[in-house]
């Protein structure tokens, strides 16, 4: 399975520390950079926060471990704890005069150490610094994989496709011998519809192994989301569903039309699939702030039941999907469209629908 | 419905030949040979001179694109081929004669599509 990539947004940390006051603290200081935090007072207690996170599929990005705890060392429990958080930038927490104590830490696959008493600003820039070094790693781990799988898929679609050819033009001929028999027609039918979905299931996989060539011309995305609002006429027929859009400024930037048509195809055809009628996906666009380049920002709104925490961490994870029909490839597709135009997507905390958050260059 | 054709064949999948020699007649054409690969793709046209020639692309021998060349060395008959994806950029070459293309899984429906459509442009329908 794929890694989860590691978000911006509420990482997960755990500190492991016997002492309340540093614990307290890590906590305050962390909280306000808006980590979720969870703590231990020992190595055994964090390991079984380790095993429970891992349970709920919701793992440690950052452990914060005391170097010496009542229960141990950190250097004879780090390799265990890395084993368990495998996901986890590690540091280690130390006092001044421990200086052998760091280096064996950091001999066992520390990431890095901390001083005590605490300086905030370093807090806060080791931690940046190592998450970016660790998303980076993720990232190109990631393209490695998908390199290798991309070729094996585009193989294993290519021959699928010669058989399930050969299935469909034997069943096309089996329904002439046939005749006029409803039971066997129906069955026919019931055949090809499971061709239909294999058909379409090699597609998206080829879809999203295939490499990706951007056409880019400057496009109102305005433009973009209502064209694939309009192509989805037939997901919403006999359904109450309406687009609302607010757009502040100018929407055109430099995008594969065809692409980013997919994009917003995949995000309301997940929005029509969960939510109830009367559905109602809003889009709010404007100019992404701060940035000189003029790039834009769209958020993408429905008033269905949202994402659960699983699911925001998940969704976009190849073949993850939630629904009874689809490959679970729609949105890991959006991802890759977005991300190779030099945008980012994300799925955002705030509810109760689920809301996506795509932004472009200019 | 368009005029009834002569058609010649070629797969190298036995399934993918039977198809074609029973779904064309019921299209209201007549297959007048099945190849296994280009080479007795080549033959048979050289042969019979099929007013279409349907081929795929990937075949032992001779391929499908190659077959199609050597044929239109005498005259440029009209010609669908039958392609994976994989192979689109076989087709980027010039054709030297009304060529289209079907992207596999095709049916009976493509079929009659891209024939009446091919033979529209080539003026004899």
């Amino acid at each position: 399975m794929p890694k989860r990539p590691l978000r911006s947004e509420s990482l997960h940390v755990l500190v492991v520390d016997d002492d309340e006051d540093t614990r307290a603290n890590l906590r305050d200081l962390l909280e306000l950079d808006h980590y979720r935090v969870q703590t231990a007072a020992g190595f055994a207690k964090g390991m079984e926060a380790i095993r429970a996170s891992t349970e709920s599929a919701d793992e440690f990005d950052v452990l914060l471990v005391d170097r010496k705890l009542p229960d141990g060392n950190v250097e004879d429990w780090l390799p265990r704890l890395k084993q368990a958080a495998t996901q986890a930038v590690f540091i280690v927490i130390t006092a001044y005069a421990d200086i052998e104590g760091v280096i064996a830490a950091l001999q066992e696959g520390a990431d890095d150490y901390l001083l005590k008493p605490f300086n905030p600003e370093l807090l806060r820039k080791t931690l940046n610094r190592l998450i970016a070094l660790k998303q980076a790693e993720q990232k190109a781990q990631q393209a490695q994989r998908l390199a290798a799988i991309g070729q094996m898929m585009t193989g294993l679609a290519h021959e699928s496709r010669n058989a399930l050819q050969r299935s469909m033009a034997c069943l096309e001929m089996l329904e002439m011998e046939v005749g006029d028999k409803p039971e066997a027609l129906d069955l026919v039918r019931r055949v090809r519809r499971a061709q239909e979905q294999l058909h379409q299931l090699l597609e998206e996989v080829r879809n999203y192994a295939a490499p990706l060539h951007l056409e880019r011309t400057t496009s109102s995305l305005q433009g973009v989301w209502q064209e694939a609002w309009d192509q989805l006429s037939s997901h919403r027929q006999g359904r109450d569903a309406a687009l609302v859009e607010r757009v502040e400024g100018d929407s055109r930037c430099q995008i594969d039309r065809f692409r980013m048509g997919q994009v917003f195809r995949n995000i309301f055809e997940n929005a029509l699939a969960a939510c109830h009628d009367p559905v109602r996906i809003e889009i709010d666009c404007s100019m992404a702030s701060g940035d000189a380049q003029g790039g834009v920002r769209v958020l993408v709104r429905d008033n269905g039941p949202g994402l659960t925490p699983e699911q925001r961490r998940r969704v976009f994870e190849p073949f993850y999907t939630t629904k009874a029909k689809g490959t679970g490839l729609g949105m890991a597709i959006a991802q890759r469209i977005v991300e190779t135009h030099g945008g980012a997507i994300s799925v955002e905390v705030e509810g109760p629908g689920a809301t996506f958050l795509i932004v472009l260059p200019g | 419905m368009s005029k009834s054709l002569r058609i010649s064949i070629a797969d190298d999948e036995l399934d993918m030949r039977d198809y074609l020699a029973r779904i064309l007649p019921r299209l209201g054409h007549e297959v007048v040979s099945a190849a296994e690969n280009g080479r007795q793709l080549v033959a048979d046209s050289q042969r019979l001179s099929p007013d279409l020639v349907i081929t795929d692309v990937r075949m032992p021998e001779l391929d499908g694109l190659s077959a199609i060349r050597e044929i239109r060395r005498d005259r440029p008959v009209p010609a669908i081929i039958i392609s994976a994806q994989l192979d689109i950029e076989l087709l980027q070459e010039p054709q030297t004669g009304p060529t289209l293309v079907l992207i596999k899984p095709i049916s009976r429906q493509n079929l009659q599509e891209v024939i009446a459509g091919l033979m529209a442009r080539d003026g004899t329908a």
